[in-house]
């Protein structure tokens, strides 16, 4: 495991891209956050400046709903991981050093599994900046009223935003090993996730699309309350359900079990 | 009984219509320097990365020191494929770490291998750098790490300059020198013959030739043959059951013989005819007049 990892490290120790774009990924999340609660909040007050109904301002950042705030917005923010992610895969078979590895000593399930904890090693980079970006946060932002214990409510989102990574990465990673050529593996991928997925999901309706992969892991974190869509009625879910779980933790076995098999049949 | 490096049997590899592997079966036993001889696209490169793990066999099997292959057999071969295979954003020490952490290779022998490739002032720079000749000598100088006792060289002087050649060639046989077992593919059949003990000639995937280059340059199949009587020494090779042919020249006969004949039965042959050799010369048949030949034959 630790080899796997000093491996996989080597591959990107010295390879800038890989940390500016995790830089530039982590700071716009944290700038991100506070520009979108300003605009959000003025667009309620221009909308609702002459209502008769007064809404409050809001705050992402106030404990314990930051954790869900952070977390969930962070979900839609994947993508740029699992780019980076991908691109690192396919990398390598553009210059053929994983049959480099290969033929150095490597067995075709140890490079699935390198890849695996590069994919584990992304999301716990990932999970930990959001988690950080949300603990300063809300520590900034708490205010005498809201007690300490606060702090500690709801920290599930940390380990259930980690599965919705690994689950999104596992199927990026199906991707590049498939496809194995950086700009093919990036647009399905794009193509998947943005069209395909959703409009399927569309058609098989609520009941049955909460099996789909990636919807799976989008359910990990539902939209948090707010007083806006409280406003419009919408029905939260303030919990990390046992059931998402479950389809997640199941399509990261299944897409580990399918690659180690076309891994396995494949020429390098 | 030296210990046998490499076994394979009965290997098949097909692409659609292509045979590239055709029911191959050689024995590699240690300290030998084996040439694999082959036009372009004869299945060289094929039956390597089998026998490296990256290509899967259709049928048949290979044993490396006696044992079921694995990625821990694979580790005590140092191999290069193709071209140099490297990440480009990394230095040439960088890319090497990640081979010694595979192989579990202490750092320090980087070092080492830099020296011996002649890269150790460049091993900063970062791989995207280098010439194509640098980039063929860092994959000598992964290959060469932790020192494995057996050596595959996949056309390791590919895309190199004369000097470039020489240089690696020098390397080779350095290498050659400390009791290492090393598969040499080739098609500069030069290469072989300067630098190998043993050759196996493949043409559209099947074995046609494994034998010693010794074999194969010394028993040559001509002799050169001289004598003061040239008429009864025409008739007398006319007559004889084993010179294929022959072709005058001065007072000079070339005869090719019979697989398998020397020079020595030739002169006593002429001799119980009561002919007297002045000369005798047996003909040094290169490799690559040997292995054209073979081809025109197939």
């Amino acid at each position: 495991m630790i080899n796997y990892f000093t491996i996989e490290f080597l591959k990107i120790r010295t390879y800038k891209t890989v940390w500016i774009l995790l830089g530039i990924f982590i700071l716009g999340f944290a700038l991100g956050g506070s520009a979108l609660e300003s605009m959000l909040n003025k667009t309620i007050t221009d909308n609702t400046s002459g209502s008769l109904i007064p809404l409050p301002g809001f705050s992402l950042y106030l404990f314990p709903s930051v954790w869900q705030n952070l977390f969930f917005i962070a979900g839609f923010v994947k993508l740029f991981p699992g780019f980076l992610f991908v691109m690192l895969v396919t990398n390598e078979f553009t210059h053929d050093t994983i049959r480099q590895n290969v033929i150095t000593g490597m067995s075709k399930n140890q490079i699935l599994n390198s890849k695996v904890v590069m994919a584990i090693s992304i999301a716990l980079i990932t999970t930990l900046a959001v988690f950080l970006i949300a603990l300063t946060n809300g520590l900034i932002h708490k205010t005498p009223e809201i007690p300490f214990r606060t702090l500690f409510q709801k920290l599930e989102f940390v380990p259930a935003y980690f599965l919705e990574m690994m689950t999104y990465l596992m199927v990026c990673l199906f991707f590049a090993l498939t496809l194995r050529k950086p700009i093919v593996a990036i647009l399905s991928m794009l193509v998947y996730s943005i069209i395909a997925e959703p409009i399927i999901a569309y058609k098989l309706g609520a009941s049955m699309n909460q099996f789909l992969p990636l919807k799976a892991a989008a359910n990990l974190i539902r939209i948090p309350r707010t007083t806006l869509m409280e406003f419009f009625g919408y029905e939260f879910q303030e919990y990390v359900a046992g059931k998402d779980i479950l389809i997640c933790l199941a399509y990261c076995i299944l897409f580990y079990f399918v690659l180690r098999l076309i891994m396995k049949r494949r020429d390098l | 009984m030296k210990e046998t490096i490499l076994e394979i049997q009965n290997l098949n590899k097909r692409y659609g219509k292509i045979h590239a592997v055709n029911d191959l079966s050689v024995k590699i036993k240690q300290g030998q320097i084996y040439g694999i001889l082959g036009p372009n696209g004869s299945g060289k490169t094929t039956t390597l990365g089998i026998i490296l793990g990256v290509i899967n066999a259709d049928s048949g099997s290979y044993k490396w020191f006696g044992q079921t292959p694995n990625a821990a057999t694979r580790r005590k071969i140092g191999a290069i494929l193709e071209h140099p295979n490297f990440l480009p954003y990394l230095s040439a020490k960088e890319n090497l770490k990640i081979i010694c952490q595979i192989r579990n290779v202490p750092y320090q022998d980087i070092d080492r291998v830099l020296q011996i490739v002649n890269l150790s002032s460049r091993s900063r720079s970062l791989y995207k750098t280098y010439s194509y000749g640098m980039k063929q000598r860092l994959a000598i100088a992964a290959a060469l790490l932790g020192d494995p006792g057996v050596l595959i060289l996949d056309e390791p002087t590919n895309g190199l300059d004369p000097a470039g050649i020489a240089e690696v060639r020098a390397l080779i046989r350095k290498v050659a020198s400390t009791d290492k077992t090393i598969i040499l593919a080739s098609h500069l059949l030069d290469e072989v013959q300067k630098i190998c003990t043993h050759v196996l000639v493949i043409h559209n995937g099947k074995k046609i030739q494994s034998s010693t280059v010794e074999e194969i340059v010394n028993n040559g199949y001509k002799v050169e043959i001289e004598a003061a009587d040239f008429i009864n020494l025409r008739k007398s090779a006319e007559e004889s059951p084993f010179i294929k042919s022959f072709s005058g020249e001065g007072n000079k006969l070339l005869c090719t013989l019979e697989e398998g004949k020397t020079a020595e039965e030739v002169n006593q042959y002429f001799f119980s005819k009561g002919i007297v050799l002045k000369q005798l010369n047996p003909i040094h048949q290169s490799l690559e007049q040997h292995f054209l030949a073979l081809l025109n034959d197939d």
